[in-house]
């Protein structure tokens, strides 16, 4: 009985281990195949998505023309030799995807150390090399535009804050996992990243992301904040970490790193270092509050997300609608993870309300009008943060004359289609992540702008780029019209750039803006 | 914020919501029970089968445009095979190990299949659930509530899966087996019980029914890779209040925590009110079920 039982557990486990690595590699695998776009930029996907929190690289260099091999050095080696095809540690093949020119995949995908580099969290290092190799060829066909900017204003790297000869690195947390999706934000900046790398990068250099998942958790949002300061990086640019992005602020800042975008929690309006790029919630708050008076709503109820920023807009809402003695006949606050409504509904009801007023998350609104729904409840709602495409086709017919506020330009009025700044946002984030257009949103929208100011900041910066250097370079934008927004301007001390929104109104399905540059 | 404002009035609206909701937990909580009753592993990879079963069935029915019971049957066909795969790779290999090292076990199954999930499907909230039972519904006056077509399915199921699984264990011969089998492995063999085949049985339908229970409770929560893995952390209280081998009791458990976590709503506006007095009243409960000498539940 021994030796044959042995055999067989050892048969067991090995084909457990089979199993186990085919359905993860064949699920790789067949998100690949389905996405094929991402690939370009999509190193360490699997590292992104894991539930530990992985950092991966987006290495959106790749999508460029340039990148015919990839190997992995120390982010202070660049300019190394060239390791090719054969390389110890190709971390990945890239297509010629720059300008949109999907070229085939090609590189060193099977080289030896392939897989244990492009899945090794917090330590992709990739650098991408001139044209060599069979991927050049496909590289070079997809040739864009000049570089940004001339090699010979480089200035020095600055390897311990994200800066090497070849690379730009910035960091960025999302919830890429959970209750909440932000990798649509993710890939926005990507996507961006994307159009200047192929573009010929800035100063000479390509920009990446690492990202890191905080799966709404903001105790693994800080392991994310540690792991990206290990990896050095230079800022933080677009995030978008509900839970995190409060406490994270104060730390990555107090570390001495600058934080672009995000979502305009409390505490990006409190450090010269944090640069928001929407309007505060406490101000999303008060324009709700005003807006609802000239909507005519009387006797709302209040359904209010509990997140851990929430409070500045919750306050600055019931403020504002005292001042125009609407008196909320109901507050609820509710959870994010809160599955049916149906008890928030049939309380309002009870309660006598004959409106709605919601702040929460896009997928926490498709419940709640599903209860709505179901309940037969129809009454004006009022929210921000409603117009996001994919999650409107969970919402059901009770969307249909739902009022909302936003920022910036509503990228899904059909009357903006051909505003040049709203096609340049869709065109690109349709050229390198199509699955993701329809899940653009306001936040995607405030991540666009924060990876545009970060750009222009960049270039302005004559020598070495440092956080020193960046931080000057920003406070130097003064008007900046990065597109979806009429400008942006920072300077020393505590931000606060964007005091204005546009009333949109939800008519068949269709978001359509009626009054624009409404200021607070 | 309209704190402890009791409005006596929502009482009936509210039992109907706490029912329904309770319905849920229920349905997700009988496979578990099964499963546990004869392997005696508490599986924690419930939820994340019951997941993967029904992005299949997303995969057949809503991408593809097979009609929704086709879809179904899918997810059906993959929990099942999934129940025989983890039950058949992983646990029969662990026979006499300590339960902990099996849990530890399902837990490393729960992240490879969300994981794997998230890679095929996309780790986001976009996917459109299967819808198999309308959303229309009906009101009931003296409540003053809706209650849909697929809420009232989804109690109904968990009724009768209950029911029938209780059935299957006292009147069929693999009932008789199983309940043998979760006596005394040992001695169920000796009576000539293939006791891997039983126990692999009932993995098997267990995870048939985690998966019909996906497919039913997805549209009524978001369906990502995360969602029904929280939706099982509640099965599992149900399953508590059940001492994880009364059927009965665990349906009974289920509705009593849709109660719990829908009547402090009544009285307070505060999202983790409906928590607090859920996890006070499962303490109550456990500790009234397992005090030292209190009267076996009896098991079904």
């Amino acid at each position: 009985m021994g030796s044959s039982s042995v055999r067989e557990r050892i048969a067991i486990v090995f084909m457990t281990l089979s199993v186990v690595a085919t359905l993860v590699l064949g699920g790789a695998l067949a998100a690949q195949l389905g996405h094929p776009k991402d690939r370009v930029v999509q190193i360490g996907a699997a590292a992104a998505s894991s539930p530990d929190g992985g950092v991966s690289a987006g290495d959106q260099a790749a999508a460029s023309d340039t990148s015919g091999s990839a190997s992995s050095t120390d982010a202070g080696a660049g300019g190394g030799e060239a390791a090719g095809a054969g390389g110890p540690a190709a971390v990945s093949g890239s297509s010629g995807g720059g300008g949109g020119a999907a070229g085939p995949a090609t590189g060193a995908a099977s080289a030896p150390g392939a897989k244990s580099a492009a899945g090794t969290a917090g330590k992709t290092t990739a650098t991408t090399r001139a044209p060599s190799g069979p991927a050049a060829k496909g590289g070079a066909a997809a040739a864009p535009a000049p570089a940004t900017g001339a090699v010979g204003d480089k200035g020095a790297d600055s390897p311990d804050e994200g800066v090497t000869s070849d690379f730009i690195t910035v960091g960025g947390i999302f919830d890429e996992t959970g209750p909440v999706d932000a990798t649509v934000e993710r890939d926005t900046v990507r996507a961006y990243f994307n159009q200047v790398n192929a573009a010929g990068g800035v100063k000479g250099r390509k920009l990446r992301l690492l990202d890191c998942d905080s799966a709404f958790d903001p105790s693994r949002a800080h392991q994310c904040s540690q792991r990206l300061l290990s990896q050095k990086i230079l800022s933080i640019v677009g995030w978008t970490s509900p839970s995190g992005e409060e406490p994270e602020t104060k730390f990555l800042t107090g570390q001495g790193v600058p934080t672009i975008g995000g979502l305009s929690v409390p505490a990006q309006f409190s450090s010269p270092l944090a640069y928001p790029t929407m309007a505060s919630l406490e101000l999303h708050g008060t324009a709700m509050g005003h807006h609802a008076k000239d909507l005519g709503v009387q006797a709302p109820g209040v359904i209010i997300v509990n997140v851990n920023f929430i409070a500045p807009l919750q306050n600055a809402m019931l403020k504002a609608l005292a001042e125009e003695g609407i008196k909320p006949v109901d507050v609820e606050q509710v959870d994010i993870t809160k599955a049916d409504y149906s008890d928030i509904i049939v309380k309002m009801r009870a309660a006598g309300a004959k409106s709605i007023l919601a702040g929460l998350d896009p997928f926490s609104y498709a419940r709640m009008f599903q209860a709505m729904e179901r309940q037969n409840f129809k009454v004006p709602v009022l929210g921000f943060g409603l117009d996001k495409k994919s999650a409107n086709e969970a919402y059901g017919n009770f969307i249909d004359g739902a009022e909302s506020l936003i920022p910036f330009k509503e990228a899904f009025d059909p009357a903006l289609a051909n505003d040049p700044d709203v096609a340049e946002y869709f065109g690109a984030v349709q050229r390198y992540y199509p699955n993701q257009a329809k899940a653009l949103d306001v936040y995607s929208e405030a991540q666009w702008v924060a990876a545009k100011v970060f750009v222009e900041a960049l270039k302005r910066i004559p020598g070495q780029i440092t956080r020193q250097s960046l931080v000057t370079a920003l406070n130097t934008l003064k008007n900046f019209q990065p597109g979806l927004i009429p400008s942006v301007t920072y300077g020393p001390g505590n931000h606060d750039p964007n005091h204005c929104f546009q009333w949109i109104r939800n008519e068949k399905s269709a978001w359509k803006t009626y009054a624009t540059n409404k200021c607070f | 914020m309209g704190a402890l404002a009791f409005n006596s009035h929502l009482i009936p609206g509210f039992t109907v919501i706490g029912i329904v909701l309770g319905g849920v937990y229920a349905l997700a909580a009988v496979g578990l029970v099964l499963i546990y009753r004869v392997s005696g592993v508490l599986n924690f990879a419930h939820g994340a089968v019951a997941m993967f079963a029904t992005f299949t069935a997303y995969e057949v029915s809503t991408v593809k445009g097979a009609p929704g019971w086709m879809g179904a049957l899918v997810a059906i066909a993959v929990g099942a095979a999934l129940g025989f795969a983890i039950e058949w790779l992983t646990i029969r290999p662990l026979h006499g190990r300590p339960p902990l090292v099996k849990v530890v076990v399902t837990i490393g199954w729960l992240l490879v299949l969300q994981t794997a999930a998230g890679l095929i499907w996309g780790a986001t909230a976009y996917h459109q659930p299967v819808h198999l039972v309308s959303r229309d519904g009906f009101h009931l006056p003296g409540a003053n509530v809706t209650v849909g077509y697929d809420q009232l399915t989804t109690v109904i199921v968990a009724l009768v899966f209950a029911l029938a699984v209780a059935a299957l264990l006292r009147y069929t011969t693999l009932g008789n087996a199983m309940r043998a089998v979760a006596d005394n492995p040992d001695t169920a063999r000796l009576w000539g019980i293939s006791v891997n085949r039983v126990t692999a049985a009932s993995w098997m339908v267990g995870s048939a029914m985690a998966a019909v229970a996906g497919v039913l409770i997805t549209p009524l929560i978001a369906f990502d890779t995360f969602s029904l893995t929280v939706v099982v952390i509640y099965a599992f209280t149900a399953a508590l209040i059940g001492r994880l081998s009364s059927l009965p009791m665990t349906v009974l458990g289920g509705f009593l925590l849709g109660l719990a976590q829908t009547y402090p709503r009544v009285f307070s506006s505060l999202s983790g009110t409906a928590d607090l007095v859920t996890f006070a009243l499962v303490l109550l409960t456990l500790g009234v079920l397992f005090r030292p000498g209190g009267r076996k539940v009896r098991v079904v």
